[in-house]
């Protein structure tokens, strides 16, 4: 397994290269954690931004089309005012799994409270059989329990570099459910 | 008094099934993080809730000590409150209002929550 610390000169920036493998993306969880915690956030932000990273990782490994010897990145960005998590990973040309990205994306954003999109999106999952494959309720849970906003761009290169920001004074502390 | 029953494992997650007189426990221990936790999963919960139909019993999950479950986890949990519905078992789920993701992750699962109490979602 090989998740790689990546040497960085900016200052609140901690980065990583992970192996598209599910192992290695769980191998993430406890240095892209201990990296929140370094940058000076709380027990519980720290989680919750790890969540985001371990729920990207994922999505990359799952949706990515990878050749031999790739990466995916991982930069976690910490400011006094906002996290952001972005993870990078190759996809396939016109790729089916792009556009649905895409549209899960825009779903999300005709929501004002993620929170209704995250129990939207659990709605879906409960009336649709196992055989039918991703739930994508990471994206609604990543809005929601990371309270995060979701954008994303592919290179030229058909790099896929998608990012989630966390505002953190804006947005004040998560409700109490 | 309950009565472990039994224990299923995969990767860092364990499931531990235990019957009393008032209820059956399945009881989540670690982190699910598979890639497919359904495939695991699916079995173990429809066994539970077999059980507990048999017992004329609710089905209570306690999640208080699971440390970190991923999105595709919620698949098995919600299909199982859909199977709940169809056996006529009273399920509860109960989650640590201490830690501070299942107190996010649980208040999105009370849209399930009845009226007549048979699916309860419960902070301890």
């Amino acid at each position: 397994m090989t998740v790689t610390v990546k040497e960085t000169t900016e200052p609140g920036v901690h980065s990583f290269e992970v192996t598209p493998d599910w192992g290695d993306v769980k191998a993430a969880w406890d240095p892209s954690r201990a990296a929140l915690v370094e940058a000076g956030l709380g027990p519980d932000e720290a989680y919750q931004l790890a969540m985001v990273a371990q729920e990207l990782l994922e999505n990359a490994v799952k949706y990515g089309a990878f050749e031999l010897g790739d990466r995916i990145a991982l930069d976690l960005r910490v400011t006094d005012e906002e996290v952001t998590v972005e993870v990078r990973s190759r996809v396939g040309v016109d790729d089916g799994n792009l556009r649905r990205f895409d549209q899960m994306i825009q779903w999300i954003r005709g929501y004002q409270d993620p929170f209704e999109a995250y129990v939207e999106r659990m709605k879906v999952v409960s009336t649709r059989p196992y055989s039918d494959g991703e739930s994508r309720l990471g994206l609604t849970r990543i809005a929601y329990e990371g309270r995060s906003v979701i954008d994303f761009y592919v290179n030229e290169e058909n790099v896929l570099a998608v990012s989630a920001v966390h505002r953190r004074e804006a947005e004040g502390p998560w409700p109490k459910p | 008094m309950a009565e472990a029953v039994k224990r299923w494992e995969q990767g860092e997650l364990a499931l531990e099934l235990s019957a009393g007189p008032a209820e059956v426990r399945l009881t989540w221990l670690g982190k699910s993080s598979e890639r497919d936790p359904t495939r695991f999963l699916a079995p173990v919960l429809s066994d539970a809730l077999e059980r507990a139909r048999r017992a004329g019993v609710p089905l209570v999950m306690d999640f208080t000590s699971l440390a970190y479950m991923n999105s595709s986890t919620f698949t098995p949990i919600v299909k199982s409150l859909d199977e709940s519905r169809r056996i006529s078992v009273p399920v509860v789920l109960e989650y640590s209002q201490d830690r501070k993701w299942q107190a996010l992750s649980f208040s999105a699962l009370r849209t399930f929550e009845t009226l007549d109490g048979r699916i309860k979602v419960h902070g301890k």
